[in-house]
């Protein structure tokens, strides 16, 4: 902690100084721009730092030399299956971000569509059978007696003629 | 003398809470099964007396953390002398002992409330259900007497205590649990009425009219929750986003996402008598989901930035799980008769129809985030080999899904109860699609590219086409009745038949949100600098000068930041400040980003690290339309409290003209 103090004064003191330089500076270089191409590789990986973070948005050292070795293995030439390849080796497929689309990891990603599918016929046979039954209610009772009015006084039936009226005109 | 220490007091308080609790219990169901009205109201005095011990006990470990009491074993492991006072209050919740006695102070306020509140109807089932609710109570008193006690003497009394871990160290952190808490425990309400009604014998939809306010009360809650969590994570945790699919934030999407899809399907059994057994089955599953995301929270079985890890408490809600599961379908199916209906449906596309697809998609989208959060452990257990499922996985299978959801979302109030006919059916759909499509092509005109925008925004656009279509549609009609201004015409609309309207505002809401999430996924940009001193990164239009470091210290914490010069197209927008803290408690170092947020987008600052020359490394984002995400949420609080809000109530036997308002109200018919 005393180490972490000093580094702060020294620090302080700098800053100072450099703000005393920037007031004086001349022309400025641009800065080193870091680069980012290997982001789509990146977010295929998990960082090992422990944090649960892929380590295309974890900022720790781990997830830094993963980057640095991504960058220098595309350089080399490596394609991002051999790279990715190159990880499991290492780290077993708990390194990637998602399960692969092979073997039995393809059920984790079929299976939602699959139950979707399979809910969306039950449902389709659900509805068509309430339909069928409501038609044959119907054909045995008469249109008029499938549903009974409810009782209405002068006033609410005068009510709700005028709104027939306006939903007739409307709708 | 017996109690000697603040802490005695404390243990006290809770085993008198235990035994109200468990006299409440015995109390309720003696005297309903005795028909005792004095039990009854003995149980009711009990459930008081608990939710007042509670709140003295909650208040007590407050008064400890407030005070430095590190003689408690709670305060100490959580708490600091340093830490500032807001955080010594939320401390409370970072540990296990004290999250679950602020989840049982919750609850058993609610259940006095649920005890002692007016009822309109459904008084005869109140005390079932405050026996049922008792009942879950216990199991948190259970576990805070054996497992994990709130007042725990240590000796010696140490000095100073563990402090807080860093992360929790924000206001987001004070808001996310509470509301997250309210949110689970309020979902029990409609289970217990559940419940209650099948014991009850009772075929009706009474318990759903009873629990409507207290399951839109604890779904938006539940919704407040799961966004303080998504703030908390874009602010504090430093990667850019808000939402990472982890485990245990996926917890609390789950019961989430069965709680949307009971609010509309219970409005099928209100209207039509149908899908009785579903909603019973959909609440239970609520209710299991909320205790699946408190054990997936506590039992470390999964990899989570957030869980608390202990195999112990992950048993108890194991076995509570499987107890709550085990008497639920024990219930129903004793009451199965109760259940069987004969459903009948007029048309294959209706309103009805779109309301099941609705409920199919959503718990389609709960099995689809159930199915990714357990197979890694499902992986291991066939292959052995362990795997990861994060955000690729969701983004690829959760997409479309959503997608489908929200155009459903378009789509559904367009349709007609009970049959739609063709020729009214494409007269409705045609303008909010021709809006979408317009939309879209307009989108590419302008240089979108990108597939997925495009139809996202242009599902946005139909939703609220069809929206605003609903709406002028009801504003004329009501004006050739009424002959009101547009104005009044579209405030007596929404005000007269609250539900539909403020369901209205929340999907509008939900639109605002998914522009967001669209926005700021898809056109996110970032880049990754090292500067020296005065060195200007550009990013965007943004030009972002680096001025140095500087170090400061805050008790004990040391602070490292910088403040940058902000500026667009050289016209100067001020400073933003990107720190690092070092805690005492921590070994890493906590990130403070910096956050230059607007409508248009946010500019997000992490600085990585540094070098002793002062050499630094920053991460810059720009992340479009993040606002959005916020004013959604916003927007969808005011939407849910507008529906909820209480009505006047049409008695029976009410005079002719209260009962002709009440015609009025509905002649829109309601959703």
């Amino acid at each position: 902690m005393r180490f972490l103090r000093a580094l702060l004064l020294a620090l302080l003191v700098v800053s100072f100084v450099s703000h005393a330089a920037l007031a004086a500076g001349g022309p400025m270089q641009p800065p080193k721009e870091h680069d980012r191409s290997t982001r789509f590789i990146e977010e295929d990986l998990l960082c090992q730092c422990g944090c649960t973070m892929g380590v295309a948005v974890c900022d720790c050292g781990t997830a830094g030399e993963m980057r640095e070795n991504i960058a220098r293995m595309l350089g080399e030439g490596q394609t991002k299956a051999q790279i990715l390849a190159f990880y499991v080796a290492e780290y077993g497929e708990k390194v990637l971000t998602a399960p692969t689309k092979r073997g039995f990891n393809l059920s984790a990603w079929i299976t939602p569509f699959a139950v979707l599918l399979i809910g969306l016929a039950f449902l389709y046979w659900l509805v068509r059978n309430w339909v069928r039954q409501f038609r044959a209610t119907v054909a045995v009772a008469g249109p008029g007696e499938a549903e009974e009015p409810a009782e209405l006084s002068e006033e609410e039936q005068a009510y709700s003629d005028k709104i027939r009226e306006i939903l007739r005109r409307h709708y | 003398m017996l109690l000697q220490t603040w802490n005695d007091f404390g243990l006290a308080v809770m085993l008198l809470g235990l035994a109200a609790n468990v006299w409440a219990i015995l109390a309720l169901v003696l005297g309903l099964v005795r028909s005792d009205k004095r039990l009854i109201d003995s149980g009711r005095g009990a459930v008081l007396a608990l939710a007042i011990l509670m709140t003295l006990a909650i208040s007590l470990l407050w008064v400890q953390f407030m005070t430095d009491d590190f003689s408690n074993e709670v305060v100490a492991g959580h708490s600091s002398t340093w830490l500032p006072a807001l955080y010594k209050f939320s401390a409370l919740w970072a540990g296990n002992s004290g999250s679950l006695l602020l989840w049982a102070w919750v609850q058993t306020i609610l259940i006095a409330v649920l005890a002692y509140g007016r009822h309109r109807e459904g008084q005869e089932m109140m005390p079932y259900a405050v026996a049922i609710m008792s009942g879950i109570n216990l199991f948190f008193m259970l576990i805070l007497a054996l497992v994990k006690p709130p007042f725990v003497s240590l000796y010696p009394v140490p000095p100073e205590g563990n402090g807080l871990n860093p992360l929790l160290q924000d206001p987001g952190m004070v808001l996310h649990p509470t509301t997250l808490y309210i949110g689970y425990v309020g979902l029990a309400v409609p289970y217990a009425y559940a419940m209650t009604a099948m014991i009850l014998n009772r075929a009706d939809d009474a318990w759903i009219r009873v629990t409507r306010r207290w399951t839109l009360f604890a779904w938006i809650f539940l919704s407040i929750g799961i966004i303080f969590g998504g703030q908390w994570a874009y602010v504090v945790l430093g990667w850019g986003g808000w939402w990472a699919w982890d485990p245990v934030e996926n917890a609390s999407l789950l019961p989430w996402l069965t709680a949307t899809a009971f609010l509309h399907s219970v409005m099928i059994q209100e209207r039509r008598g149908m899908l009785k057994v579903w909603n019973v089955a959909l609440v239970t599953t609520t209710f299991l989901l909320t205790l699946l995301g408190t054990y997936l929270t506590r039992s470390g079985i999964l990899a989570s930035v957030h869980a608390f890890n202990d195999t112990t408490l992950g048993f108890w809600f194991f076995g509570f799980m499987a107890v709550v599961l085990l008497i639920s379908v024990t219930i129903t199916t004793w009451r199965s008769h109760l259940l069987r209906e004969e459903n009948q449906f007029e048309g294959i596309v209706s309103k009805e129809s779109s309301f099941l697809l609705n409920n199919l998609i959503l718990v389609g989208m709960t099995f689809t985030v159930f199915w990714g959060t357990f197979f890694p452990l499902i992986s291991e257990a066939v292959r052995g080999v362990k795997v990861t499922v994060g955000p690729p996985f969701y983004n690829q299978v959760m997409i479309p899904i959503g997608l489908a959801l929200v155009l459903l979302m378009g789509v559904c109030p367009l349709l007609p109860w009970k049959k739609a006919a063709t020729k009214q059916l494409i007269q409705n759909l045609v303008p909010p699609t021709g809006a979408a499509l317009v939309g879209a092509v307009l989108l590419f005109a302008f240089g979108m590219r990108n597939l997925f925008a495009i139809v996202g925004f242009a599902v946005c656009i139909l939703v609220v086409a069809a929206i605003v279509l609903d709406y002028a549609r009801g504003i004329r009609a009501r004006r050739k009745m009424t002959g009101e201004n547009p104005l009044t015409a579209f405030w007596n609309l929404s005000n007269k038949n609250r539900r539909r309207y403020g369901g209205y505002v929340i999907h509008l809401a939900v639109i605002i949100m998914m522009v967001g999430i669209i926005g700021s996924s898809v056109y996110k940009q970032e880049k990754i600098f090292t500067v020296e001193l005065g060195q200007t990164m550009s990013i965007g239009p943004y030009s972002v000068t680096y001025t140095g470091l500087r170090g400061r210290s805050q008790g004990p914490v040391d602070e490292v930041y910088t403040d940058l010069q902000v500026s667009v197209d050289g016209k100067p927008l001020g400073l933003l400040r990107a720190q690092k803290e070092f805690h005492p408690n921590s070994k890493e170092a906590t990130t403070r980003v910096g956050i230059l947020g607007g409508f248009k987008e946010d500019l997000y600052v992490i600085l990585n690290g540094w070098e002793s020359d002062q050499t630094a490394n920053f991460k810059l984002l720009i992340n479009p339309l993040m606002t959005y995400i916020w004013l959604g949420w916003y927007l969808m609080t005011i939407g849910t409290f507008f529906a909820m809000w209480p009505g006047r109530h049409v008695p029976a036997g009410a005079t002719a003209t209260t009962r002709q308002r009440s015609i009025e109200a509905a002649w829109a018919p309601a959703d």
